[in-house]
């Protein structure tokens, strides 16, 4: 109420401006400080987040990329080949770490990938499985698959326990198919692709602290779903979004994070998160309350 | 005023400092868990899924359960249009670390991106299940997830079809459709009851018994009971039955002329229908615990076929106000009246559960499904013959559709993607089964 019968008494005054000198000294002092001070703060914040995030960039093209042939040859060598995976990232990415604020991370890592992509796929499938992950977080997952492992088992098989085995036995149609020995049933016939011969598409990540390619892959699949691409080739814009725990994301989030210079494919990129939205349930044994997208969509490429 | 002025810049000012500072703290709270992906041209890639027969873990499986059960969760996953099934002979021992990681190691090599290791335990009348999801691209063979479920030993599919939406929601983050049940119309020219049947299909059963004509069901929401249109009076009027309970049918209205057409609110609590009771016909909507009746559109034209859209605000409709019939939209509350299709003759709209889109039955020479955004934007054709498609009906996740068709004779019921592939019927066999209706999810 003073403030709005403030204006108003001053705006009157105007006029008279030149006659009855107002405190403009006193009000610029003021309007700086303010200026100062939020300046100060906006800088304090910058400075305490560089602390927080390490980038590690990891290159994922997934397991069965050139899943042509049923028996997807290509994964086969995967075990011995993860120190292979590595050599190609340093190149790319001088220092492991840029701890600059995602502003600036983000443009960086992204020019990189699609250059290796092409090169990477002709030369070897670089697939899910050399992933160099087990670095990561190699006792970690370990116990993780005993303690799910055992007491689920152990819960629904306490008892008979030794007669595991000889139950298998006698189920009639897996009986003939695997005669007398219950160990080895599927390895041999294991694998007869069904469905769709398709692998996951390539997708090239950067990837911080978070050693999931399969949730990576299923939001990536889930967003292609919703993706109309029906666009002109070279529209790239890069749209960032939170992953909560639950798998939903705070449209708020969604932001376009590098324009493709064209609103429309701005907001056909946006929009499809939207859409595709929710996701799974963030893994359950990542501890983070949320995950940051940083997707590039690539119109008119395939 | 001196003070005043100042003391509206300072306001000025500090909404400034807390707009400029706001937003930095929201893009920097991730806390490094940053993740950059480049993605490639939309598509439907599908997940490839290992999933040998389940492992009995106790009981006697004297009925191939363990095979059984792997396939019908197997045909859940392939229905979804998200998995392709990469299948395998035998199962895997129990608490053999070794040979699991073997089969995964096999199976991955054989394509497979995830594996489904299911557990049975045969408990006299009950059936329990472990489903183990893992991650087949990495070396490490994670395990993605787990969960039990236990089921009486008479419903040895719901328990597969459980395990499935549970896959799916592992992937997707929303669950599968295979618990559900798809209502219809079945039966000759002249006596059409109500038949309920899983959404594949399986365990079909007729629920109504009266010998006259009962069409189109309607699931409510909770998927308790269903609302139809039945003759046994003589008239068109409109009832409600409970398919799962003992409980005495309802009428819903039975007033002169015609009671068709019902739709459920979202919320349940409300019917919206079509009454010719005062001269032609016109929509209304009858709140079921009061009875009372509030008429939406007044119009010289028909008005019929009324559809909520999921947040309940807004009901679509079929009205020749404009000539032929036409999809038009309008509030609940019976305002803001806009036309949303054209061309030749639409009918029977049907909202996504998402909201984003209408399907409905364009007759342009033969009736096909067609599907348009709900603010009429890119209508788009989903069948194309031979024969007629009609009657759509939405999945509870909006990735599928239901509806009869005319292409292998008779009306049969057939599902198909949101986008118009992967029709196939789920019904066969003498008889016709018209206008389907899709359950919501089981509870």
């Amino acid at each position: 109420m003073a403030v709005a019968f403030g204006i108003r008494r001053q705006v009157r005054v105007g006029p008279a401006l030149h006659i009855t000198p107002l405190p403009v000294a006193g009000l610029t002092l003021s309007a700086l400080g303010h200026v100062a001070f939020i300046a100060l703060l906006v800088l304090a914040v910058n400075t305490l987040k560089e602390h927080e995030s390490k980038t590690y960039i990891v290159n994922l093209v997934p397991a069965v990329a050139a899943l042509g042939n049923p028996r997807g040859t290509t994964s086969i060598p995967a075990p011995p080949t993860p120190p292979v995976a590595r050599p190609p990232q340093p190149t790319p990415t001088p220092p492991a770490k840029t701890p600059p604020p995602v502003r600036e991370v983000a443009p960086a890592p992204r020019e990189l990938p699609p250059r290796e992509l092409p090169p990477r796929q002709s030369s070897r499938s670089l697939s899910l499985p050399e992933r160099s992950l087990p670095t990561r977080a190699p006792m970690a997952v370990a116990s993780r698959a005993e303690q799910k492992e055992l007491p689920t088992v152990a819960s629904s098989v306490t008892p008979p326990p030794p007669s595991m085995p000889s139950t298998p036995a006698p189920r009639s149609p897996a009986a003939v198919t695997t005669p007398t020995a219950p160990p080895p049933p599927p390895p041999a016939t294991a694998g007869q692709l069904t469905g769709s011969p398709l692998g996951l598409d390539p997708i090239t990540a950067d990837v911080s602290n978070f050693p999931y390619a399969w949730y990576v892959a299923a939001v990536v699949r889930k967003v292609r779903e919703r993706w109309d691409t029906s666009a002109i080739p070279g529209q790239q814009p890069t749209v960032m979004f939170d992953i909560g725990r639950n798998g939903q994301v705070n449209p708020g989030s969604v932001k376009v994070e590098a324009s493709s210079g064209n609103i429309g494919y701005d907001r056909l990129a946006a929009r499809s998160i939207v859409d595709a939205a929710p996701f799974p349930e963030l893994p359950s044994d990542f501890k983070g309350p949320t995950v940051t997208f940083h997707m590039r969509f690539n119109f008119g490429r395939n | 005023m001196n003070r005043g002025a100042s003391l509206v810049l300072l306001l000025l000012l500090v909404a400034v400092g807390v707009t400029a500072v706001s937003p930095r703290p929201r893009e920097s709270y991730a806390q490094g868990t940053q993740i950059y992906v480049d993605i490639y041209g939309a598509g439907k890639k599908k997940i490839n899924i290992a999933i040998p027969d389940f492992t009995v873990v106790a009981g006697a499986d004297t009925t191939g359960l363990a095979k059984s059960l792997a396939q019908v969760s197997g045909a859940d996953l392939k229905f979804t249009g998200v998995f392709a099934v990469v299948a395998g002979e035998g199962a895997i021992p129990a608490n053999n670390p070794e040979a699991l990681k073997k089969s995964w190691t096999d199976f991955a090599a054989a394509g497979a991106h995830a594996g489904l290791h299911g557990l049975l335990a045969i408990r006299g009348e009950r059936l329990e299940a472990e489903m183990r999801l893992y991650d087949l691209t990495s070396t490490e063979q994670k395990l993605i997830g787990s969960k039990t479920f236990s089921m009486a030993v008479s419903q040895p599919r719901r328990l597969a079809h459980k395990i499935a939406d549970e896959v799916m929601l592992q992937f997707t983050g929303e669950a599968g459709v295979a618990d559900t049940k798809l209502a219809f119309s079945s039966g000759r020219t002249g006596a059409k009851e109500i038949a309920v049947a899983d959404y594949d299909g399986f365990n079909p059963a007729t629920v109504t018994k009266n010998g006259s004509i009962n069409l189109t069901p309607v699931w409510s929401p909770d998927a308790r009971s269903l609302a139809y249109t039945s003759y046994k009076a003589g008239y068109p009027d409109l009832y409600r039955l409970f398919p799962f309970e003992k409980r005495p049918e309802q009428t819903l209205a039975a007033f002169s002329g015609i009671n068709s057409s019902p739709a459920w609110s979202p919320d349940g609590q409300t019917l919206a229908l079509t009454l010719s009771k005062d001269g032609n016909p016109e929509i209304y909507v009858l709140t079921l615990a009061t009875g009372t009746l509030r008429r939406l559109t007044r119009h010289a034209a028909i008005d019929t076929d009324p559809a909520w859209s999921p947040t309940g605000r807004q009901i679509a409709f079929v009205s020749n106000r404009a000539g032929a019939p036409h999809v038009f939209v309008m509030d609940a509350e019976g305002a803001n009246v806009r036309q949303i299709t054209s061309g030749p003759a639409q009918t029977q709209p049907r909202w996504s559960p998402k909201g984003d889109a209408i399907a409905y039955t364009s007759r342009e020479g033969n009736f096909d499904i067609w599907l348009i955004g709900s603010d009429g934007s890119n209508p788009r054709r989903l069948t194309a013959g031979p024969g007629d498609n009609e009657a759509p009906t939405w999945s509870p996740n909006g990735r599928h559709l239901a509806f009869q068709a005319s292409r292998l004779g008779g009306w049969q019921i057939f599902t198909m993607l949101a986008d118009g592939s992967e029709q196939a019927p789920i019904t066969r066999g003498t008889g016709e089964r018209t206008s389907p209706s899709w359950s919501p999810r089981l509870p």
